[in-house]
């Protein structure tokens, strides 16, 4: 009897252990930013009309390995919201049903999967991160090239509080045909295709 | 020149990070509308005067051009 309790205190250690010794290496960063730095920029070029905007309503977590980037998995939500262009109606229609329709879809969101054509340069690692982006409830797998930088300590620097930094540069483009967004219409004036940019820094802080 | 603007965006750097962020300040800037708009009603106004103008009658003709007669 005393051996069963043993054994069941034995395993009851290694599951609660477990998961922390197998994430040891893997840093989780938070990419809230109330500075509004993290952002989006989208741009569309029609023949018509020059739309370009932002929107700095960005959240979300990256779990990153410096000695496994390749492993980077982690998920980066956008407020729909905070989708901003400078001419008042325009936002207005972009917020609205017709087009972005914020009140039914409050977010955007990008899932990583995994980062593969990895290469690495002192703290620098470019690759390609696959995983899935849903825009007004529409999820598709996308596959887009990313640049990560891990800034070790550089936590201090920024926010006054020790621990490391990801940043993280994605440039790419999406149609609005495929996310439903007005899909169609107005294309002399808003493009179908959409080139985004994302720039966001992550903390971590120890 | 595009359309008039209720805020205008600049973009800075973040010294620790290097990333380029956008910075939005109130500010109005006139676009080509009202300009379009300035334009029609300023051409409507021209073109109303002239239903105010006064047709020149041989009989109410001016001193200098009388003098010139």
């Amino acid at each position: 009897m005393k051996q069963f309790h043993k054994g069941k205190l034995v395993w009851a250690l290694i599951l609660s252990v477990a998961p922390g010794v197998l994430s040891a290496d893997s840093i989780k960063f938070d990419f809230r930013d109330p500075k509004k730095v993290n952002n989006v920029v989208f741009l569309m070029d029609a023949p018509l009309e020059s739309i370009n905007g932002t929107a700095t309503g960005v959240s979300g977590t990256v779990s990153f390995d410096p000695a496994k980037p390749a492993a980077t998995t982690g998920k980066i939500v956008l407020a729909t919201s905070s989708l901003h262009v400078d001419n008042p109606l325009m936002k207005k229609h972009m917020l609205d049903e017709g087009w972005m329709h914020v009140s039914k879809f409050p977010t955007i969101e990008f899932v990583a999967g995994k980062i593969t054509k990895v290469k690495t340069s002192g703290t620098t690692i470019i690759g390609t991160i696959a995983g899935e982006l849903t825009v007004k409830g529409v999820t598709k797998k996308v596959s887009v090239p990313v640049r990560l930088t891990y800034l070790k300590g550089m936590l201090i620097k920024r926010n006054r509080v020790p621990g490391d930094l990801l940043v993280l540069r994605c440039d790419f483009i999406i149609k609005r045909s495929d996310y439903g967004i007005n899909a169609g219409n107005n294309e002399e004036k808003v493009s179908d295709e959409i080139e985004l940019k994302l720039r966001v820094a992550g903390a971590a802080p120890y | 020149m595009g359309w008039s603007k209720s805020t205008e965006t600049r973009t800075e750097i973040d010294e620790v990070t290097g990333l380029e962020y956008p910075v939005t300040v109130s500010k109005y800037v006139f676009g080509v509308e009202l300009l379009g708009a300035a334009l029609g009603v300023s051409g409507g106004l021209f073109g109303l005067s002239f239903a105010f103008c006064k047709p020149a009658r041989p009989g109410n003709r001016s001193g200098a051009e009388m003098s010139l007669i």
